[in-house]
């Protein structure tokens, strides 16, 4: 189509190449920039994708790290911590938790949580000076049950809600794309058998699914998975299963939207002329298939897939909710609701359930809001 | 119309023998070794393990062990609960009333709201109120039904004190037979959220899409008012999706009953299932989930039969 013939007078080039060599995502993007909506979910997901990809340099502290003479403390809480060199462990130097602090030559004095005097030699504490020595962490949103950085956790948490969102997403596109596309090309009894998988996995309470396929994923792990990849990837272990749960649980149990979704497509677009003029040239079923028609239908699937995106965050945050959801000590905002839901019931710290509510919320949300400015944009026939 | 009702019916029983036959799988076939010994969990005692391997007829070929759990699924007997000892069937038949009156009563509550604010919003599209009721709806559908439930307990609990609606303690009939009804309205309102979001949401775009074609034009020449041509000629023509809406979302709100029952204390299925869940509690967990997928089979044949009778079309295709 950009090919235009030299013999032929060029009449009105500049507009031919304005307007007519521009792709359907062209105009979709420039619909989609005015929609201030979809514009505002886009914002907040790209932010999401930075804090996720930036959690070590943007978290305050490390999101494990326990204080235990801090837990549950309120938002804005300043510690007061004197580092000491740990003798062996996971971590470099140990931290103690003082009410305060004097320096006497060599060695220096403190008083502890509870009241108690204690004098450390200066060569005993991690760092050279005092500034490394004493450190002053300030929890920006409180503490949790365990005296971890609350700020920290949730930051960390957008990792495990993004990466179960995409890999999940990406689980359950394969596997819809494909069933629908060949449940709407062949139709007959491969539409029946794909319809009736469809309708089967429909009928199963989504997140009991979810939960019954974690359980039987654990096992297969165990006999099928670790024997086979193993050899390539010695590292993998036993413990592993628990990352990899959620995301193909929640892959397989979603993949039923997108797979109506496709067919409904492929049932309208097998009768169109492109379509037809491919059997005629003898293409195979397959290369029409993939080659031709699923780049014709990638509009509804994008706004199927942004939809599925939010879909699978709340059912990684149901998972984690029910205590199914990757291993702890990770951070997940599941799992942090999880935690802090004691407090609701007992009237203290609400924040802790409340901050990672709200940030699966609004994780969501930006989803829902740009799935929605891309079904209009993709489609001019539905906007309004 | 027998046929199409017959058809249906075959479908229906089909379905719930896949159904099943995926329960078998994920629970006995997948799991690696002994059944017996991933089921009993941490309680590795002997005695436990040799009465599921008899129950469960471990000791024989594959085929006898489906067959002999299809026919006990279709019996309704799932054993008895590993937490409590009780009867499966009978604590779900118990328990069945009190999700029933939660899950029915957040789909009509929803489904006559939704309807009612989608109407509203299409009555003047792109207004201040359809876009503000848009972007809630948006946020309503966003909102996982726990957290829902969460910010619940704390707006209305005692620290922020919009205390009016009481929590107390208890159940939503008591041991005298009286029906508290307070007790209802904040399970109800969390777990209708998310239909009443989507429900209010289609039936906006539906009424855009009718109230844009001829015959409503038509209406509108001929004189008829406003109101009349929205509720009488509009409505009525852009309740099918509607209604196909409503009955897809019986499932959601009754996986939705898993957290807010959790949640807010409330003794049904769902309450069930997840302490089912919690404990690994296997014939517990079988058993709900059995139940709840015949559930909603049933009441999707009965609004296909519904959808039928209604409408000639459907019939037809």
């Amino acid at each position: 189509m950009t090919e235009t013939p030299n013999n032929l007078p060029q009449i009105g080039e500049t507009e031919a190449l304005k307007t007519g060599s521009r792709s359907l995502w062209w105009y979709s993007w420039r619909r989609l920039r005015k929609n201030k909506l979809a514009m505002v979910g886009l914002v907040i997901i790209s932010l999401l994708i930075l804090m996720a990809l930036c959690a070590p340099l943007i978290a305050p502290m490390d999101p494990n790290r326990q204080v235990l003479e801090y837990v549950r403390k309120p938002s804005g809480f300043v510690g007061n911590l004197l580092l000491k060199r740990a003798s062996g462990g996971a971590y470099k130097e140990e931290y103690i938790a003082v009410k305060s602090y004097s320096v006497n030559g060599d060695s220096v004095q403190y008083v502890d949580e509870l009241g108690r005097t204690h004098t450390i030699a200066k060569a005993a504490l991690a760092g050279a000076g005092e500034s490394e020595w004493h450190q002053q962490p300030h929890y920006l949103l409180g503490s949790d049950d365990l005296g971890r950085d609350v700020l920290s956790r949730l930051i960390y948490g957008a990792q495990v809600s993004l990466s179960v969102g995409l890999i999940a997403e990406m689980i359950s596109l394969f596997i819809g794309l494909v069933l629908g596309a060949l449940a709407g090309y062949f139709r007959g009894w491969v539409d029946s058998v794909v319809m009736y998988m469809a309708n089967v996995i429909w009928s199963f309470p989504f997140i009991l699914l979810v939960i019954a396929l974690s359980i039987a994923w654990q096992s297969v792990w165990g006999q099928y998975v670790i024997p086979l990849v193993s050899p390539i990837w010695p590292g993998i272990k036993e413990s592993n299963a628990g990352f990899w749960q959620a995301f193909i649980a929640i892959g397989i149990a979603n993949w039923v939207d997108t797979a109506r979704i496709v067919r409904g497509q492929f049932f309208s677009l097998r009768e169109t002329e492109y379509v037809e003029a491919t059997r005629a040239l003898g293409f195979g079923s397959m290369r029409t298939i993939f080659r031709h028609m699923i780049p014709n239908v990638l509009g509804p699937i994008t706004v199927i897939t942004t939809a599925g995106f939010a879909n699978a965050i709340m059912a990684e945050a149901s998972l984690a909710y029910v205590g199914m959801g990757v291993q702890v000590p990770m951070a997940s905002w599941g799992q942090m609701i999880k935690d802090g839901y004691g407090n609701i019931m007992a009237n203290t710290n609400w924040g802790l359930a409340i901050y990672p509510s709200i940030a699966i919320a609004l994780a969501v949300f930006a989803f829902n809001m740009l799935g929605d400015g891309l079904r209009d944009a993709l489609d001019p026939k539905l906007k309004r | 119309m027998a046929t199409y009702i017959l058809r249906q019916l075959f479908n229906s029983v089909f379905i719930i023998l896949g159904v099943i036959t995926v329960t078998f799988v994920l629970v006995r076939v997948i799991p690696a070794g002994d059944p017996a010994r991933l089921v009993a969990g941490q309680r590795t005692d002997l005695q436990t393990i040799e009465s599921i391997r008899r129950n469960w007829k471990l000791d024989q070929p594959i085929y006898v062990q489906y067959g002999d759990f299809l026919l006990k699924a279709v019996q309704g007997d799932f054993g008895r609960s590993f937490a409590s000892n009780i009867d499966v069937r009978e604590t779900l038949l118990q328990k069945f009333p009190a999700t029933a009156i939660l899950a029915i009563g957040a789909l009509a509550l929803s489904s006559l709201l939704g309807v009612a604010i989608g109407v509203f919003s299409a009555w003047k599209p792109n207004s201040g109120f359809d876009y503000l009721v848009m972007v809630i709806a948006l946020f309503g559908i966003s909102v996982p039904v726990f957290v829902l439930g969460n910010l619940m307990q704390v707006a209305f609990g005692p620290s922020i004190g919009l205390g009016w609606i009481k929590q107390t303690q208890g159940y939503f009939i008591s041991d005298t037979g009286r029906v508290n009804l307070t007790l209802l309205i904040l399970p109800l309102l969390a777990l209708a959220a998310r239909p009443l979001s989507v429900i209010a949401r289609i039936t906006r775009s539906s009424m855009l899409d009718v109230m844009s074609q001829d015959y409503v034009r038509t209406a509108r020449a001929k004189g008829v008012s406003t109101s009349t041509t929205v509720l009488k000629h509009a409505l009525r023509n852009a309740l099918n999706p509607v209604i196909t809406t409503v009955s897809t979302w019986l499932a959601g709100t009754l996986a939705g009953t898993f957290f807010i029952e959790t949640i807010f204390n409330w003794p049904g299925i769902g309450r069930l299932a997840f302490d089912a869940v919690t404990q690994l509690d296997f014939p517990m967990i079988q058993g709900t989930v059995l139940f709840t997928a015949v559930i909603f089979v049933v009441v999707n044949l009965i609004v296909d039969v519904a959808y039928a009778v209604l409408d000639p079309k459907v019939r037809l295709a």
